[in-house]
């Protein structure tokens, strides 16, 4: 059996994923996941890999040297990387996805049309308040609005310090605002950010 | 290289076992909901997911669950904002954090959340502290404890209650106002008919009265309504 391992920093997310593609690709031997690069590198010296999903963040390691080394093990090891920022993270031979993808996005990218559903039979869907905001600059914003300095905003999201920046330019020219309280101000009253878009929620789900 | 196309599902919810504790989940990370469905082994279900905080307030308000597994930046703003509303519709609150200190988690204590849990542990200690969260309990990982406990003594010393916080005089609160409603120094002094000066003191002393670090913080806890904050305090 093709296996496959996840490298994933927080225990939880770690487990959750190791658990989820365990059910979900049942032609696979999902292994218990790695905390770190280092220790995908230590697993790859002891034993065959076919998959690896691994984190992107651009912070911690180069990817693309990763990449390098565990070829250097198996020269057709699939990789997949979940990245912060899907537009920014093109890296020879990882394939991207983003870090909010779930399990039927990862198993459809390392067995395509074998994947099994998730349990979840209804599925709706809501259309909140059109937000001119992308995911990853209402993120920036929400952790500034907690006092956050660009730098801590920066780690918290494993992006580079110059990505929150030009996120926060982005969010001024689109809001037409000049500082950061006052683009907090203008998506909080708008109801990009927070419960005011909860009265626009709609349901519009079906039974399967 | 092709990069798939797809969409994040914004609210996702399954039949349920009435018999059993409803769970659902609010969190940008979509493996944690079926995650926790196997670890909690048909000892309580989860019965929706969505990443998007609004959404979580219609699960909540629809489905009733008995507590909400809560990230805390979620794909429409800070958990902050919607645990007064999850709370007020009736559900216990978890919080999964990947860094907190103790002075916010206090504050998300005092505005109802039933417990956290580290992003560092496991999802049997997650599974755990959701049927202790179902059975009424309080569940806080013991690191965040001294430091909630030292917070709590200082706020304790500082007036006796934890939602006292140090009041700001006619002129701060003038101030607070304007900073809180976006305003620049300098259109605040325009405003108030003072020197551009006059506001910077104020403000540095309206911050550090509040324990707030940016500008941008002070706007969003004024107008996320939490309640540690002087919300209602108006004009004296």
């Amino acid at each position: 059996m093709p296996v496959l391992v996840i490298q994933e920093r927080r225990r939880l997310y770690r487990e959750s994923m190791t658990a989820c593609l365990k059910r979900q690709l049942d032609a696979f031997d999902v292994i218990e996941g790695v905390a770190d690069a280092a220790g995908l590198l230590r697993l790859a010296e002891s034993r065959h890999l076919d998959h690896a999903v691994i984190e992107v963040d651009g912070v911690s390691w180069d990817v693309a040297v990763l990449a390098g080394r565990l070829r250097h093990h198996n020269p057709s090891l699939q990789l997949i990387g979940l990245a912060a920022s899907v537009r920014s993270s093109a890296i020879e031979g990882v394939r991207i996805l983003s870090r909010v993808a779930g399990p039927d996005q990862v198993a459809e990218l390392v067995c395509p049309g074998h994947a099994r559903e998730v349990p979840f039979v209804l599925t709706s869907s809501s259309s909140s308040a059109s937000s001119p905001l992308s995911g990853q600059q209402l993120r920036v914003l929400a952790l500034l609005s907690l006092g956050m300095t660009v730098a801590e905003v920066a780690a918290r999201l494993r992006l580079s310090e110059g990505a929150v920046t030009k996120a926060k330019v982005a969010i001024f020219s689109k809001l037409g605002v000049q500082s950061q309280a006052h683009a907090v101000a203008s998506a909080l009253a708008a109801g990009w950010l927070g419960p005011a878009a909860a009265s626009s929620v709609v349901l519009t789900g079906e039974r399967l | 290289m092709t990069r798939p196309t797809y969409r994040t599902p914004a609210l996702r919810a399954h039949r349920y076992r009435s018999d059993l504790p409803k769970v659902v989940t609010v969190h940008d990370n979509r493996f944690l909901a079926p995650g926790l469905l196997e670890a909690l082994q048909g000892r309580a279900e989860v019965v929706g997911d969505t990443a998007y905080g609004a959404a979580a307030l219609q699960l909540a308000q629809m489905l009733t669950p008995d507590v909400v597994v809560a990230g805390e930046l979620l794909g429409d703003g800070l958990i902050d904002h919607f645990l007064p509303h999850l709370v007020r519709a009736g559900t216990r609150v978890l919080l999964v954090v990947e860094a907190i200190q103790g002075e916010r988690a206090l504050g998300l204590l005092a505005a109802g959340l039933s417990g956290v849990c580290s992003a560092d542990d496991g999802l049997a200690d997650l599974a755990r502290a959701v049927l202790d969260a179902a059975a009424g309990g309080a569940v806080v990982p013991p690191p965040l404890v001294a430091s909630i406990v030292t917070e709590w003594r200082s706020a304790r010393r500082h007036g006796g209650s934890l939602a006292t916080r140090e009041k700001l005089t006619m002129r701060e609160m003038e101030v607070f106002n304007a900073m809180a409603d976006g305003l620049s120094t300098k259109a605040a002094a325009r405003l108030l008919g003072v020197a551009v000066k006059t506001v910077e003191s104020h403000r540095t002393r309206v911050f550090a009265k509040l324990g707030v670090r940016s500008q941008a913080q002070l706007v969003a806890a004024r107008t996320g309504h939490l309640p540690e904050w002087p919300t209602t305090m108006g004009v004296p």
